[in-house]
């Protein structure tokens, strides 16, 4: 899935209160501007993942990358990665699978 | 009762009630208890007959003595409710099913005494003699001893499913509540409700995904959970007043108190059904909730349901009604008879003692809060 062939994306940034003291502010504005021209792209503000050891976290969907500790120096490797449909791998799914699943759980049926 | 005459008057006897409560962990004492204020979108007030008005800064500004006596009767509620919640919940510290349970209670309980230091703190910064008497009372009601100020938060909360259930309800209460205090004219009641509903936010995921974890082990019946349900989400309905509430509609004429939906609503408000509206929208929310929930239950087992409004209602007109959870009127009889079905019983916590010896009954999550 890449925005090559019209995916659509959500990317879920969570503003919550470890994550936001570890820049998620800036993470999101700079995605946002990064995308800005780019219809089939939303950034979203997330109120929280429940895996705030790892933050940042950063979560694609429905491509299911779940970026943790996030740093603006990964912020250009993520943004290709979304444009050529392939994950980080350095920083991709490290959080708990179980936590993960929870969170797709949920958006799966809709609640973001 | 000592006179206080400052807020570290206070904080001592804060330390004190968490002494009292046995909450002098490490964990604890390593939590930064601290006042947070926020920027807020608007600095006119929203709604309401002083509309477009400034905020109040001070209570000085506030223009009539009922506006003042109604928002020192809004910030008294809230902060008992926060209060409460750490003496219901505090015993659970000692049952967690894992780790990242153990740290996520801690997380929520520290949270939650924020909360109540954040409106303490309102009450001594704003209100003079009564408002340091009233931050003094706070800590002296006890939930052990039933003297909450509100119902839902004098109930016992004996183990996990009970304390999942909770925070995805109770706190979701708790949400809108906030929410609608965030449009407060009063400017000092608004700033402190965005940290305060960030941190929120983490106890709702706490109560959902914990509820999830459970649903997907498979191994306390669905039966079980539903009727937990039954115990907490009729005492949510409840905490949002009766209808045709005066109260609701002068905090809404006053600019105290807006609708959950306040800032998305363009409609004129039906000053005589607030609260329903309210809570209407809550129970809309809950519904989502559910029905994701319902995805991952276990194959065959039955299909979780919000109970009806009507059912196991403390106060309104369902008030001590025999409905049962999907909305039927029943005899009192009937009721009688079959209360075991609708809430839980001392057959359902003998079932959840036994699974609950095995941690098996919940799924594990390696990550920390």
């Amino acid at each position: 899935m890449n925005l090559e062939d019209g995916t659509r994306t959500l990317i879920l940034v969570c503003q919550n209160v470890d994550c936001k003291s570890k820049g998620a502010g800036e993470l999101m504005r700079r995605l946002e501007e990064a995308f800005k021209n780019r219809p089939e792209v939303e950034v979203r503000s997330y109120m929280c993942f429940g895996t705030c050891q790892q933050a940042p976290n950063v979560v694609l969907y429905p491509q299911r990358h779940w970026y943790s500790e996030v740093k603006l120096s990964d912020l250009s490797d993520i943004i290709e990665g979304i444009q050529q449909g392939k994950p980080v791998e350095r920083i991709c799914n490290k959080v708990d699978s179980g936590a993960r699943e929870l969170i797709y759980a949920l958006l799966d049926a809709g609640i973001y | 009762m000592d006179k206080q005459s400052t807020f570290d008057d206070w904080i001592e006897l804060f330390r004190a009630w968490q002494k009292n409560l046995g909450l002098n962990q490490k964990e604890i004492e390593k939590y930064q208890f601290e006042t947070k204020y926020d920027q807020i979108p608007q600095s006119e007030i929203e709604f309401g007959h002083y509309r477009g008005e400034r905020k109040w800064e001070k209570i000085l500004h506030v223009p009539d003595q009922r506006i003042r006596d109604a928002l020192l009767h809004l910030i008294i509620y809230q902060g008992d409710t926060e209060f409460a919640s750490v003496e219901q919940q505090r015993n659970l510290l000692n049952t967690a099913p894992s780790d990242y349970d153990f740290l996520g209670l801690m997380r929520v309980m520290c949270e939650e005494m924020r909360h109540g230091w954040q409106m303490s703190t309102l009450l001594i910064d704003h209100f003079g003699q009564t408002g340091k008497t009233e931050a003094q009372k706070m800590l002296q009601r006890c939930a052990d001893q039933q003297q909450r100020l509100l119902g839902s938060f004098n109930q016992p909360v004996n183990h996990w499913i009970d304390f999942f259930t909770y925070a995805e309800f109770i706190d979701r209460d708790g949400k809108f509540q906030l929410t609608m205090l965030s449009t407060s004219a009063f400017a000092p009641l608004a700033r402190s409700m965005p940290p305060m509903l960030r941190e929120e936010y983490y106890h709702l995921l706490t109560g959902n995904t914990g509820l999830m974890r459970t649903l997907k082990a498979g191994r306390v019946p669905v039966e079980i959970i539903q009727k937990y349900f039954n115990k907490w989400i009729p005492t949510a309905y409840d905490l949002f007043g009766t209808d045709y509430s005066s109260m609701a509609r002068w905090s809404y004429v006053w600019g105290v108190k807006g609708r959950f939906d306040e800032r998305e609503n363009s409609q004129e408000p039906d000053l005589d059904n607030l609260n329903e509206h309210n809570r209407k929208l809550y129970v809309k929310e809950i519904q989502t909730y559910i029905e994701a929930m319902n995805k991952i239950r276990p194959e065959g087992s039955p299909e979780l349901y919000v109970p009806s409004t009507c059912f196991n209602r403390s106060i309104g007109e369902f008030a001590g009604k025999s409905y049962d959870p999907h909305g039927n009127l029943l005899t009192q009889e009937e009721y009688d008879l079959n209360q075991d079905e609708f809430l839980p019983s001392e057959k359902d916590l003998e079932v959840l003692r036994g699974i609950f010896k095995n941690q098996d009954w919940i799924i594990q999550v390696k990550s920390g809060a």
